[in-house]
Order: structure tokens, then sequence, then C-alpha cells
């Protein structure tokens, strides 16, 4: 038999032989050769296996370390995502909140009233307003008050057909009738730009205290309507006369939070005519009181203190 | 004779051992390259289509009965046409090089990779391999199997010895 044959034979005889096996082991799932050949190899396997562990366990911590790097990168970035969307989430509770308090103060004041969003702030060293998305379009004119859900805002500075420029109340030109209503002490409030506002009650002797809340006053010629919060009196400050009083006032509106804005579309209070031009109109005013003490000091200290508050408001 | 003989059956054994409990660790989760075929290559090179056939038939039987997916007969079917197929070139590559050895060694774990894969699929035994685990599998046996092969080769010639006087390839011992 030539070698060639001898090869041919044999490669036959083994083909044979695999397919009679897979045959055999399609029809049996053959365990029980299997179990033997691994159990004759379980005496050199497990002290080789028991050898690698090491390697595995090295191969295992180096998997580990690449995964909780992976992983630390995924959740960092999840974590940013969920950061942002948390700030977002937070700044949609905030616009809710407002625009809730917005919608409680129109209804409190029963207010006739156009909403509005900021377009822009521009609080700088010499001009504090900022700029609406209502105009003449809307039924804003110069004047009216503007709003938001803690209070006072400011003023109409300038309309146009879609837009409005609002002096807020703490720009220094800023000036309104105010009324402290704990001590139902009637005066003027000023804005000071970055300091805080003032208060100057027209009689320093009305009972005006500190943590006061400040609202708005009718005034003639005024479009700020009555009653609509300001603030709060923090201190009393110091002036150079004791007959004359000025507190400083901290304002409910942050104006660097403010979304939604409410314009009160109410009209100026009436003016009362000067008493030039109320010739011939009579007067009901009411009689002298009978007779007076006349104590010199008190009288004088009286008429000072009236032409004072007179002049002031 | 019977040195060599000893001497194949405990490379036969390591081979085992290597393919079941070693490259499992080091290669985990990839493809393994099937150490009984490329056994059965370098064989076939150093000693004859004959010797490899029958290195293919003990190496290629103990990974079936070591295996628990590969049905029982198909590696030795797979390690004997490999074996068969490199006699077949054996005349043409004239010098029996270390350089030759490590491509054809490459070259048989890839096409024992692809049989075992159509004989699985044949049987129905696993799911299809895609065509893309196909080529990463077989690249990656490939790969490995180059590298393997020598080293296996200095174990092979340590443990069949000088070639012995007078016999013609084709014969172990």
């Amino acid at each position: 038999m030539t070698s060639g044959r001898r090869v041919r034979t044999l490669f036959a005889g083994l083909m044979l032989t695999a397919l009679v096996l897979v045959t055999l082991d399609a029809r049996d799932d053959g365990t029980a050769p299997r179990g033997a050949a691994t159990a004759a190899l379980e005496p050199l396997g497990s002290p080789l296996a028991r050898a690698l562990q090491p390697v595995r366990d090295l191969d295992d911590a180096v998997r580990d370390l690449l995964a909780t790097r992976a992983e630390n990168r995924r959740l960092r970035a999840e974590n940013e995502e969920l950061r942002a969307r948390r700030a977002a989430d937070a700044d949609l509770v905030r616009q809710v909140e407002e625009l809730r308090a917005l919608v409680g103060l129109r209804d409190d004041l029963a207010l006739d009233t156009v909403p509005a969003r900021v377009i822009s702030v521009t609080p700088s060293n010499f001009e504090w307003t900022l700029t609406i998305d209502a105009g003449t379009d809307d039924g804003v004119t110069r004047g009216m008050a503007v709003v938001s859900g803690d209070g006072l805002v400011g003023r109409v500075l300038l309309a146009t057909g879609d837009a409005a420029r609002v002096l807020l109340l703490i720009d220094p030109n800023f000036s309104v009738a105010a009324r402290a209503v704990g001590g139902d002490g009637l005066g003027v409030l000023d804005g000071r730009g970055s300091e805080a506002m003032r208060f100057a009650p027209l009689d320093a002797r009305l009972p005006v205290a500190e943590g006061d809340e400040l609202v708005t006053a009718t005034f003639p010629g005024s479009a700020v309507p009555a009653g609509i919060p300001i603030g709060r009196l923090t201190v009393r400050e110091d002036t150079d006369s004791r007959l004359r009083a000025a507190y400083g006032v901290g304002p409910y509106v942050d104006v660097a939070a403010l979304d939604h804005v409410l314009v009160v579309l109410a009209p100026p209070a009436p003016e009362v005519p000067s008493l030039e031009d109320s010739a011939g109109v009579p007067l009901d005013v009411p009689g002298p009181p009978p007779s007076p003490a006349p104590v010199a000091t008190d009288a004088g200290a009286d008429g000072v203190d009236d032409a004072d508050a007179a002049g002031s408001g | 004779m019977t040195r060599r003989v000893v001497g194949m059956a405990v490379l036969i054994l390591t081979v085992l051992l290597v393919q079941t409990t070693v490259l499992p660790v080091l290669l985990r989760p990839g493809f393994l390259p099937d150490l009984a075929a490329v056994l059965a290559v370098l064989v076939t090179l150093e000693r004859g289509t004959r010797a490899g056939l029958r290195v293919a038939a003990a190496a290629g039987l103990g990974a079936d009965l070591l295996s628990v997916t590969v049905p029982l007969g198909g590696g030795l079917a797979v390690a004997a046409v490999v074996a068969v197929g490199v006699g077949l070139l054996r005349p043409y590559l004239g010098d029996r090089s270390d350089v030759v050895a490590v491509p054809l060694a490459a070259l048989g774990a890839v096409v024992a990779f692809l049989l075992a894969a159509a004989l699985r699929g044949l049987l129905a035994t696993e799911a299809v391999l895609a065509p893309a685990m196909l080529v990463a599998g077989a690249v990656s046996t490939g790969l490995m199997a180059g590298l393997l092969a020598l080293p296996l080769l200095g174990l092979l010639r340590r443990a069949l010895g000088p070639e012995p006087e007078g016999r013609t390839a084709g014969v172990v011992g």
C-alpha cells in the first residue's frame, strides 16, 4: 500500500469515525464520554486553573477599572444633564410662582391689567429701567404702573407700539405717593439707585415704625392706583431736623429676577384745580376752632410744622 | 518510538489544557483558536500528512470531549480536513521553516474556525454567526494561532526529536 493510499484510507476512516460520532452525539447528548474526559483532565486542569487565578483576577481588575472609568464618564455626563434639567425645572417653578403671584395680586386689587414679558433689564449707575413687550397697541401709555406678583415694579416711562420702557422704582428719578400701612402715615417714596429707597412721611409725628409695610397711595395726576405693595420700612434715617423723618425701604420686588409683569391700565387720578382756577367756587371750609389758648411756643411750632408738611405735600 | 509517542501524548494533553484552561482566561471573552487543528498543521508540516492525521484524530477527539458546544466528532473532522489540506500544500512549500509554519498555522486556524462555524450551522447546535462576527472570529483566531505557532513548534520538535534516518516524511515514529 503506497503512502498516498494510506493517507487517503486514514483520512476516510477518520471522516467516517467523525460522522458516526456526530450522529451518535446527535441522538444522545454525549454527556457520558464528555464527563469522563473532563474528569480525567480534572487533576491537571484544576491546579492549572488555580495557578491562573491571579491572572484571571488581574484581568478582572483591569476590566473592572476600565468599566468603572467608562461608567464614571457616562455618569458624569448624565449628572451634568440632570443638573441642567434641574436648573431649567427650577426656573420654570420660579416662573410659575411668579405668574401665580401676579394673578393673585391682580385679583386682590381688582385691577384692569395687561400682561407683559420683560425683554431686558438695564440697571446701570445712571438708569434703572426695563423693557417690556407691551406697548400702546395694548393700551399702555406713559405713567401707568407696572407691577409684579410681589408688588410695584415701576412706572411706564415711554411706550411705543409693541414695547414700553419702564422706570424702576429704585431709579433716583422715581417718586410715588406711598402710605405706611401700620402707622397709616402718608408720604413720598423716592428711589435712590443702588441704595435703599427712601420714604419720607409728610408728618414726622405720625406713628410710623420700622417694619411697617409700604403701599402706594393715590395722588392727583398719578396713574398708580392705591394699595399696591412696595416694601417694608427698614431703618429710620437721621435727618437734619426732628420735624422731618425718613426711612429706608426694602422693596419686595427683585428687579433682577423679573420675567413677567402686569401693566395697570388705570387712568390718572383727576387733578384738583388750583386755587387760582377755583375763583368763585364755593369752598366748604369748616370754621376756625373756638378760641384756642394762646401759647406762643406751641403755636409757633405747629405753624412751622404745618408749613413744612404742606411744602412736602 | 515510545519516547516520541509519549512526547506527543504529553504535547496533546498540554495543548488541550491550554485550550480549555489557559486561553479562556487570557482571551476572555474573545474567540479561541482551535489548537488541535494548529497542532495538526504543524505536525503535518514536520512529519507529513499521516502523522498529522493521527494527531488530528487524537487532539480533535480530545477537544471534542472537553467541549460542551462542539458536536462530538466535529473537532476531529475539522482537524483532519485542515491536516489533509496542509499535506496537499506541503510538496509545494519547500523549506519547512518557521516562516512557513506561522502563516500556515494562522491559515489553518482560520479554516478550522470557519469549518466549525459551518458545522455548527449545519447541525444547528448554535445560532449561526453573523458575517461580521465570522470575520472578527476568523481574524482573531488567525492572529492568536500565528502567535502561538512558534512556541508550539518548539515544543513539538522537542517532543518528536530528530527525524529518523531512512523514514519517509508522513509517518510518526
